[in-house]
Parts: C-alpha cells; sequence; structure tokens
C-alpha cells in the first residue's frame, strides 16, 4: 500500500519548497517530489540572484502583486531562514536618448503597483553611487536585493523538512492516476498516494498537468546564458545594472549583477529553444554576453569569466508574440484536485512566498485548513568560516580539528562546512548539492584543487564508493571505480 | 588526503620566524634549506598537504632533476631530496597549514592543525606555485556534465587517490601535464582518442610529445580546438574543429568524438590569491608578481619565487629561484637592503618575447634572465644590452615558447645604465 | 643504401631532433646528425636496435597513509614490454610501510630490472583513521523519508 499525504507538491524549486514549507504551517501530510538529485536544479539556481521590486511587470497582474509583496517580505523570510540577502538597489540605465522614456515608463508602471523607493537619477547621480558607469540618466529602485536562491530553496526545502514535511528526491513523477478522491503518483517502481496535487513542475508543469489530465497548458523553454565573473571585479560594481528594456526581447536584457558571494554575473540573454534540457552555453551568446557587458561598464575589461551557465525560462507564449503573460496560479478545470503553477518565471523567486500563500488560499477555499502550532518557521545555520572575524575565527579553530583545515581555497570553506554540507537533511550527497551548499568548487579555480578533497572527505568519512561519486545523481558519474 | 591529528592543540596565537615561506613545493624547500645556509635562524614553511613537495608528489613519470642532480628523477624522488636537505637544515615544515590572509605589511593568518595563527616574519616569500586554467576561464561552449577534468586534477586523481576517471578521453591542450596524462591514461587501459592543441605547435616539451604521444599512436592536431562539449549527466561526446590561420574555426572541418572524458592542458597561472589580498604589482603577462633581480616585489620583504612568480618549464629552475629569493630575503632580514629602493631599471623585451625575467634590475646586480618567446622561432641571438653594452648573448639553434631559455649576465648593470634590453637578432 | 630517419631524444629536456642516417635494415647507425651532446649518439643506436623507456606508476599499498606508492623501473625496459608491465603492475598490493628505494619487485617481466619504490608511504597510525560518520549510503535512490533520524 503506498504511503498516503494530504498534499503532494512537485518540483523542488523556490517555488515548490516554498509552498510545501507554508503548507507545513497546517494540520497536512506534505510531500514533496523533485526529480532531480537535490532542490534547486532547474532555473531556481540559474537565474540573475535578483530579488526583484516589482515595477517590470504590467499593474494589476498577478505577477506585479506577488512581486512586490514578496520583495516587502524577503529580508525577514531570509533572516528566518539564515539566508544570505543584501538590499543593493538596482539601476536601469539609459544609455541612449531613446531609452529615456522607457525609464519614465518604468517608473510610473513602478509607482502603479507601488513599489516604493523609485526615482530617475540624472548621469551625475548614478555616477555617485557606480563611479565606472557611464550613462545618460538611470531609475533607481532602493527596494531591489540580492540573494543566493539556492541557498534560498534548500533553506525553504529544510525548513519544510524540519517541520514534518517529506522531501522525495530523484522522483520523476511519470505516471498520475486517478484512486478515489486522490490520485497514485509514480516514478518508475516508486509511488505515492495524494489526496491534492500542487503542480509546481516549472519548466515542465504543462507536462505533469497532462500526466495528471489537464491539458490546457503549453511551456515553451527560453533559454539565458551567463558568465561568472572572478571576485576580482568586485571591486568595479556594487549595484546591480540594467539597461532599459527594448521591446521584442523575452527578459530584462543583458544585466550585470554583483552576487551576495562577491562575483558579477553577465546576463542573461534570450533564446527560445526546443530543448527543455538543453542548458548548454553557446559561443555567440557568450561573446554577445561580454559584448554587452563592456557597453554597460567597460572597466570589466580586464576581469575574467570562471564560468558560465544557462537556465531555462518557463514561458507560456511562443516566440515572437507579445512581451508579458502573467503567472497561472489556479484550480485545474479539468482534473479536480490539482492546483497548477504554470509560467511562473522572473519574478517568481522573488514572488515564490505570496505564490505559496496563494496555492494555500485556494486550497483552504476547498478544505479548511487548521493551523499548527508548533510550526517552527526558523532555520539555524552555522556562519561561514570566511565571514568571521579573525578573534572568532581562532575560536571556531580552537574548538573544532575540522574548522582547522580548509578544504575551498578560493572561498575559504573548512572540514567543517564540507561535512556540514554533505550531512544536509535532504540527503543529497552528489558533488553539487555540497557545492551549492558550501561554497567549494565555485571559485576561480572551479573545483581544480578541492573537488579532490571533498572526494576524499565523501569516500573517507561517509564511506561512498568512488562509482557513487557524482555531479548530480547516478548519471553524472565522476570515476569509473578504481584505476588499479 | 586530509587526517586528524587528536585534539592537540596549544596556546599559539603569534609566530614570529625570521622568515616566512609559503608553500612547501620545489621552490619552497629550496629556499628554506637555502635561507639556512645563508644564516637565517628561524625558518618557517607553510604546507597546505600533509606531505610537503608539492604538485611534484603526483608527478610520478621522471624527467626531474637532470639540469640540478644530472639524474633523471621521478616528482617524488626530486621532492624527497629537498625536503630532506630542508629538513636537514633545521627548518621548521608546518604541514596540513594554510596561509589564509596577507597584508601589505606582510602579517599572515595561517589556519591548521594549531588553529588559527598570526604570523609576523622578518621576511616573507611567496612559493605557492601555480594552478591550472579552467573550462571557464577558456569558455568552452556547451553543457556542464561530469567528466571535464584539468590534467592536473586528473593526475591527482590517477596518481594519489588511485582514481579511474574514464574511458574514452579526449585532451585540449598540449601542455605538458596533459601530454603527461595521455601516456598515463592509455596504460591503465583508457582509450585517448587525440590531444587537440588550438596553436600551430605543441605547448609541452617535444620530448614528451615523442614518449607520451607518439610512442602510442595518440594523435595530436594542431590549429584544432573544442567547440562543443555535449552531455546532459556525463560527457558524451565533443566536437573539434580545425581552426584558419587567423585562429577561426574552418566551416565544415568539424570532427564529433564520442568520449566520456575531456581533460584540459590550457596552460597553467601563478596561484597569486595572497598577493592581490596583499597590493601586489602582478604582470599581466606571466599573472606573477612584478619583481626585481633580488625577486622582491613591491612590497618591501615580500619575495616571490618559482611557479608563483612565473610558470616554468622545469622544477630545476623552480628550486634555483627558490635559492635566490631565500638568499636575498636573509639579505633583507639582516637589513643590509632595507633601505635599498627597489630596483628602478626596467627590462624591456622585445618584440618576439613573451616576457623576461626579472621586470627590474639594480644598477651594478648581475641578475639571471629567464625568458621566453610569444612563438616557434628558428636559429636566434638573443642579447642583453645597457646603453650600447652588451650584457649577455647567446646563440639558440631553435627558440620554442614551451622552452624557458636563460642567460646570465657576464658582468654588472651599468651604474648609469637607465633601461635594460633585451632583443632577439636573426643570427 | 642509406635510409634517413628523423627521431626525437627524449633523454633531456632540450628534446633536440635527430636525423639518423643508417643502413637499409634500419639497425646500424651511420650517421648522425642534431644530437646536441653525446647522449644523443647513444639514444640514437638503442633507438634503432632496443628501444627503452622507463617504467613509471603506482602499486596500491595496504595499511598506508596512501592509498598507492609510486614506484619505477630500476632502469629502462624494453619499450614493447611497458603496456603489459603497467598492467601487471595492477595485481600487485604492497605493505605500509614502503620506504624510498625499497624493492617492491625483483624482476619485471623476465627483464631482469626491478621495480622500486620512488617515495616511502607509513603505515597509517591510529589517530590519524578519520571518525566515521553515521550515514547510509545506498546509492542515489531515495524512495523513502529522507529525514535523518536526530
Amino acid at each position: 500500500m503506498e504511503k498516503y499525504f494530504d498534499v503532494a507538491v512537485i518540483g523542488g524549486g523556490a517555488v515548490g519548497c516554498a509552498i510545501a514549507r507554508e503548507l507545513c504551517r497546517y494540520e497536512l501530510a506534505v510531500v514533496l517530489l523533485e526529480k532531480e538529485s537535490d532542490v534547486g536544479r532547474g532555473a531556481s539556481g540559474r537565474n540573475s540572484a535578483v530579488v526583484h521590486a516589482g515595477f517590470n511587470n504590467p499593474p494589476g497582474s498577478l505577477a506585479a502583486r506577488l512581486c512586490v509583496e514578496g520583495c516587502a517580505g524577503f529580508a525577514a523570510a531570509c533572516r528566518e531562514l539564515a539566508v544570505p540577502y543584501r538590499r543593493s538597489g538596482k539601476l536601469v540605465v539609459a544609455l541612449a536618448p531613446e531609452d529615456q522614456p522607457v525609464l519614465e515608463r518604468l517608473l510610473a508602471q513602478g509607482q502603479a503597483n507601488g513599489v516604493p523607493e523609485l526615482a530617475l537619477w540624472t548621469p551625475r547621480q548614478a555616477r555617485a553611487r557606480e563611479p565606472r558607469l557611464d550613462s545618460r540618466g538611470a531609475l533607481w529602485s532602493g527596494a531591489t536585493g540580492l540573494t543566493n536562491p539556492l541557498l534560498y530553496t534548500i533553506a525553504l526545502a529544510e525548513n519544510a523538512l524540519a517541520n514534518g514535511a517529506e522531501i522525495w528526491l530523484n522522483f520523476p513523477v511519470d505516471a498520475v492516476a486517478r484512486a478515489g478522491e486522490g490520485f497514485i503518483l509514480r516514478a518508475g517502481e516508486r509511488s505515492l498516494r495524494a489526496a491534492w496535487i500542487v503542480n509546481a513542475a516549472g519548466l515542465y508543469a504543462d507536462r505533469v498537468a497532462a500526466l495528471a489530465g489537464d491539458s490546457a497548458y503549453r511551456v515553451y523553454p527560453c533559454r539565458g546564458e551567463y558568465l561568472v565573473l572572478d571576485k576580482q571585479a568586485a571591486a568595479l560594481l556594487s549595484t546591480p545594472v540594467y539597461p532599459a528594456p527594448r521591446p521584442g526581447v523575452g527578459g530584462l536584457g543583458v544585466h550585470l549583477t554583483p552576487t551576495v558571494d562577491g562575483n558579477i554575473l553577465i546576463g542573461p540573454s534570450a533564446e527560445y529553444i526546443d530543448s527543455r534540457a538543453d542548458t548548454g552555453t553557446t559561443a555567440a551568446v557568450m561573446t554577445r554576453l561580454w559584448e554587452e557587458a563592456m557597453r554597460l561598464l567597460p572597466a570589466l575589461a580586464q576581469s575574467r569569466v570562471i564560468a558560465a551557465y544557462a537556465g531555462l525560462r518557463s514561458k507560456i507564449i511562443p516566440a515572437g508574440e507579445q512581451n508579458f503573460a502573467d503567472f497561472i496560479v489556479e484550480h485545474s478545470r479539468a482534473v479536480p484536485g490539482l492546483i497548477n503553477l504554470v509560467g511562473v518565471e522572473s519574478p517568481g523567486l522573488t514572488a515564490s512566498l505570496p505564490l505559496a500563500r496563494r496555492v494555500i488560499r485556494l486550497l483552504d477555499e476547498k478544505m479548511r485548513l487548521k493551523a499548527k502550532p508548533d510550526f517552527q518557521p526558523e532555520r539555524k545555520r552555522e556562519g561561514e568560516f570566511r565571514f568571521l572575524p579573525p578573534k572568532r575565527r581562532r575560536a571556531a579553530a580552537a574548538a573544532d580539528p575540522a574548522a582547522r583545515e580548509i578544504v575551498c581555497r578560493c572561498e575559504t570553506v573548512t572540514r567543517r562546512e564540507i561535512l556540514t554540507a554533505l550531512n544536509n537533511p535532504l540527503g543529497a550527497r552528489a558533488l553539487n548539492a555540497v557545492k551549492a551548499r558550501s561554497r567549494a568548487m565555485t571559485g576561480r579555480c572551479q573545483g581544480g584543487y578541492c573537488q579532490r578533497r571533498v572526494v576524499a572527505i565523501m569516500m573517507e568519512e561517509y564511506g561512498i564508493r568512488s562509482e557513487d561519486i557524482s555531479l548530480n545523481g547516478p548519471e553524472s558519474w565522476l570515476f569509473t571505480g578504481a584505476m588499479k | 588526503m586530509a587526517f586528524y591529528r587528536g585534539n592537540e592543540m596549544s596556546e599559539e596565537k603569534i609566530l614570529r620566524p625570521d622568515l616566512a615561506i609559503i608553500g612547501g613545493g620545489p621552490a619552497g624547500l629550496a629556499a628554506a634549506a637555502a635561507a639556512r645556509s645563508a644564516g637565517a635562524e628561524r625558518v618557517l614553511v607553510l604546507e597546505r598537504e600533509p606531505l610537503a613537495g608539492g604538485i611534484l608528489n603526483q608527478c610520478v613519470h621522471d624527467g626531474f632533476g637532470l639540469v640540478r642532480f644530472g639524474e633523471n628523477l621521478t616528482g617524488p624522488e626530486y621532492a624527497a631530496r629537498f625536503l630532506q636537505a630542508a629538513l636537514a637544515a633545521g627548518v621548521e615544515i608546518r604541514p596540513q597549514t594554510m596561509a589564509l590572509e596577507l597584508t601589505a605589511q606582510k602579517q599572515l593568518w595561517i589556519l591548521g592543525p594549531r588553529g588559527y595563527v598570526r604570523v609576523e616574519a622578518g621576511a616573507v616569500i611567496l612559493a605557492t606555485g601555480c594552478r591550472e586554467r579552467t573550462r571557464g576561464a577558456i569558455q568552452i561552449p556547451g553543457s556542464r556534465p561530469a567528466g571535464v577534468f584539468t590534467a592536473g586534477a586528473a593526475q591527482y586523481y590517477l596518481n594519489r587517490q588511485n582514481l579511474m576517471i574514464g574511458r574514452r578521453v579526449l585532451i585540449l591542450g598540449s601542455g605538458d601535464i596533459g601530454l603527461i596524462m595521455a601516456r598515463r591514461l592509455t596504460l591503465e587501459g583508457a582509450r585517448v582518442l587525440a590531444v587537440v592543441e588550438k596553436m600551430p605547435y605543441a605547448g609541452g616539451l617535444t620530448r614528451n610529445i615523442s614518449q607520451c604521444l607518439e610512442d602510442y599512436d595518440i594523435p595530436l592536431y594542431l590549429n584544432h580546438t573544442v567547440t562543443k562539449i555535449e552531455g546532459r549527466q556525463r560527457v558524451e561526446s565533443v566536437t573539434v574543429v580545425r581552426l584558419d590561420e587567423a585562429g577561426r574555426a574552418v566551416s565544415g572541418a568539424e570532427r564529433v568524438y564520442d568520449c566520456d572524458t575531456v581533460i584540459l592542458s590550457v596552460g597553467l597561472i601563478p596561484e597569486n590569491e595572497l598577493a592581490l589580498q596583499a597590493g601586489v604589482e602582478l604582470s599581466p603577462v606571466t599573472g606573477g608578481a612584478m619583481v626585481g633581480d633580488d625577486l622582491q616585489t613591491n612590497i618591501p620583504g615580500l619575495f616571490a619565487c618559482g611557479n608563483a612568480l612565473h610558470v616554468h618549464d622545469l622544477v630545476d629552475y623552480v628550486s634555483a629561484e627558490g635559492e635566490t629569493a631565500a638568499r636575498n630575503a636573509v639579505t633583507f632580514i639582516r637589513a643590509e637592503n632595507r633601505a635599498a629602493a627597489r630596483p628602478l631599471i626596467p627590462v624591456r623585451p622585445a618584440a618576439g618575447l613573451r616576457y623576461v625575467m626579472p621586470f627590474f634590475v639594480r644598477p651594478g646586480a648581475r641578475p639571471l634572465i629567464s625568458l621566453r618567446v610569444k612563438e616557434p622561432l628558428g636559429r636566434r641571438r638573443i642579447v642583453v644590452k645597457a646603453g650600447g653594452r652588451i650584457l649577455a648573448e647567446r646563440k639558440f639553434p631553435r627558440l620554442a615558447p614551451a622552452k624557458m631559455e636563460r642567460l646570465t649576465l657576464r658582468e654588472p648593470v651599468p651604474l648609469a645604465a637607465t633601461l635594460l634590453e633585451v632583443m632577439i637578432y636573426d643570427s | 643504401m642509406i635510409v634517413e630517419k628523423e627521431i626525437q631524444c627524449v633523454i633531456c629536456p632540450a628534446g633536440c631532433e635527430l636525423r639518423l642516417f643508417c643502413d637499409a635494415t634500419a639497425a646500424v647507425l651511420h650517421r648522425l646528425e642534431g644530437a646536441a651532446c653525446a647522449k644523443g649518439r647513444e639514444f640514437a643506436e638503442r633507438e634503432l636496435t632496443d628501444p627503452r623507456r622507463t617504467l613509471t606508476s603506482t602499486v596500491k599499498v595496504r595499511g598506508g597513509r596512501f592509498p598507492l606508492v609510486s614506484v619505477r623501473s630500476a632502469a629502462p625496459l624494453p619499450k614493447h614490454i611497458l603496456p603489459a608491465a603497467v598492467a601487471m603492475l595492477g595485481a600487485i598490493w604492497t605493505e605500509a610501510p614502503v620506504a624510498a628505494g625499497q624493492i617492491i619487485l625483483a624482476d619485471i617481466m623476465g627483464a631482469g630490472i626491478a621495480l622500486v619504490a620512488t617515495e616511502a608511504v607509513e603505515r597509517k597510525k591510529n589517530d590519524e583513521i578519520p571518525e566515521k560518520r553515521i550515514v547510509r549510503v545506498t546509492g542515489f535512490l531515495y524512495n523513502s523519508n529522507q529525514r535523518r533520524e536526530t
């Protein structure tokens, strides 16, 4: 007999994890189903890491409302979840005379959406904030912030877990059958029963809905590529800088984001593609990203690229059509018991908790939810060694032998932090899971020095066989086994 | 590989050695022993691995020490000689200890089995070696599957951790470690499909082309590069394309290799995390410090040597450079040199030279000049001049970028010199 | 008839390009060009009749601080036996401690040449055995509750 849950959330992205976590506030048996070996492996970990203020979406749209709401509560959520957050503000810059009206339109749109702290800045004001920036003026948004979207997603999942939810990784739902009032969900040989399904499958939301019998949606993957710059470049920029958006661009345009971790991101491009799996980068786009970044900040010329990646937006409008389609959050018209979230692209990260609350309202309409008195919204996390002042570093090292060894040189990550990452409550034990949690392997050597040390820890201390060590799960093996 | 050594922690807050050497590889160990023989009392070597010796410990192949010892040693054998010499000379080596911060006043913070400790040394030598250029640095497009390794990382997995990294391998870049790995992987049962080099000449030494590739019938494709890596989870294929004379991909000249592993041997960069923190002026060409003939950086009392200064071809020269840095550091500690401004005479390389080490010379000095050419050249004469005066001259039957050439000045830099020129002439 | 042959000298990093002029069987060297030193001639002659290379590899160690010890052949081996020799090494175990220079194998495949360790490997000390953690890893298939019992 399959295990029973009141709600099965499909998709372990920021939105799915936020839904699972918020559902834990109520007396419900909740399971989160994720097809990959860890949460946050899709678009949630492949974006600009920006907490948007909400001036990019049309007034009255769900996206605009939830974005403004999400932005207002993001700092508090990050405090609660022990996730890095910085209220960086943001500049949308005019580079040509025709950009000025665009800024004015964005300002008006933002004001209509209720976005606080918006102002049109003169070139001089913009330069006072970012001395290396050469613009014809800018829209300043004081409420925009930055986070680490992967850690945010992981934190939501861990908090859901701590509050009683289950998280099933490596569970790609491949069949959904009706069973009485509810459903049986299958992934290969494994299955479970759930009364409700919340479809937060992002790029695969249309397919998951179709598995359950609702063929109302179609998702179009739209790829965005990024370049990651070495930390040396961080001194050049402290505020995210966007170009004034041009019509017909399926995104916000190539922008520069100084991350909470000290790198600068360049991107994303916007390119509709056929495959939902192709997160590959391309030579042409890499070149173009670099050119566009140079246009925004010529001072970047001397900086070095350390990595490139791509993410896929889940668009619900095909290429060549209008630029905006609103988030869809609704009860399925075809399948009772199914709630669909479709077309949740940017600003989905910012809006993740408001989206979750909206799902809860939809559920509450159908069954009265009962609050769980012992819900614990806070997540504890040890501070990173690299951010400790000398005195506390000394104390940390004195107290713990595993804090006396640096495993990752570029990002100053201790053995203790690797152990903590490996010991994560989700049980994600691939190298990328360690990378997301500890920042080991993300620096300028990209794991050249530390990957083997992480591998050694996995083998020595966790008894993981060499054949089972992987980047993302079993198919992404690192070793065929012992050499001799 | 790391080991706990119990919970031993002594109260240690500050160390005050005469000389602190960061890195216990071939440069650092040679520097340490040389510093002791030059009269430094307390010499401290900080080594992040459990065993000193640096990258040599994973270089189980031979070919080391021919210049220095007239013997053909393996990496571990070469390292052991210097380790023993350093220990015999009374050097303190701290393994599993990493230097985390270095200030412009050359204060150091280190972390190791004895905790987080401050080090205030009379002088500091950076002997931190180099690191490998990565896929990100050369921006190979495509997906990001498992199975892409830098050559050095692959070498470590095989030679130290007994882990086999794949079955069908393509190697991008013809640097020496990549060539050595082509042979090693072949002998260990993998199939090395090809070595692909974007330049019209090999990046590694010709002997390694011969004994690592030709001996095993591994093809080397010059003027070729990888334009795409594919595979969702593990590498599945790699697209290789021929390049024209301008370095552009020739359309229609693509070839797709089915393979599960890509090894990158696309260059080494001096490891200069600490130098950057301290505000050391770095050369955009070498990636290392802009030093004078005494190997001192712009920060007084902070020296650099070995691959942390510029990437060498032979370890024998790395050790020699470490010794030079040590002798100058000891002179500095003795305060004989403290008042002297940094050497002021710039060294100007001719157009065909990639770089010349050092970047500056002091009047009256008789430094060793190291250099590399930009591209392969036939018979040439290299001349070091100050004003009209020839200070050194040497003929070379041929010059290759993979090879570092060296000249010693036959007379000191004239006191009145304002520029040292290093010229190349057809001979 | 004189046959011309070009090879690389691999004796030292100079990597001289040697031009060999030999007899028709390519066994007798008549004339050599391109060698910068006397070792080049020695190498060229041997390369014609009995090409040899030093074998360097690793051998597994039991109870050592490291899983492998690096090894070399005491003298160059006939080139053609290298692949078989390396394959054969895969079956060998040695016991820690291993001393640098220790003979691991007296005779590599009947060539009359020993295999020697090129580094020392200490025995693993007890206090160096890392603390084992209680973690059950069963591949990567998680089909039950992932919560760790604390």
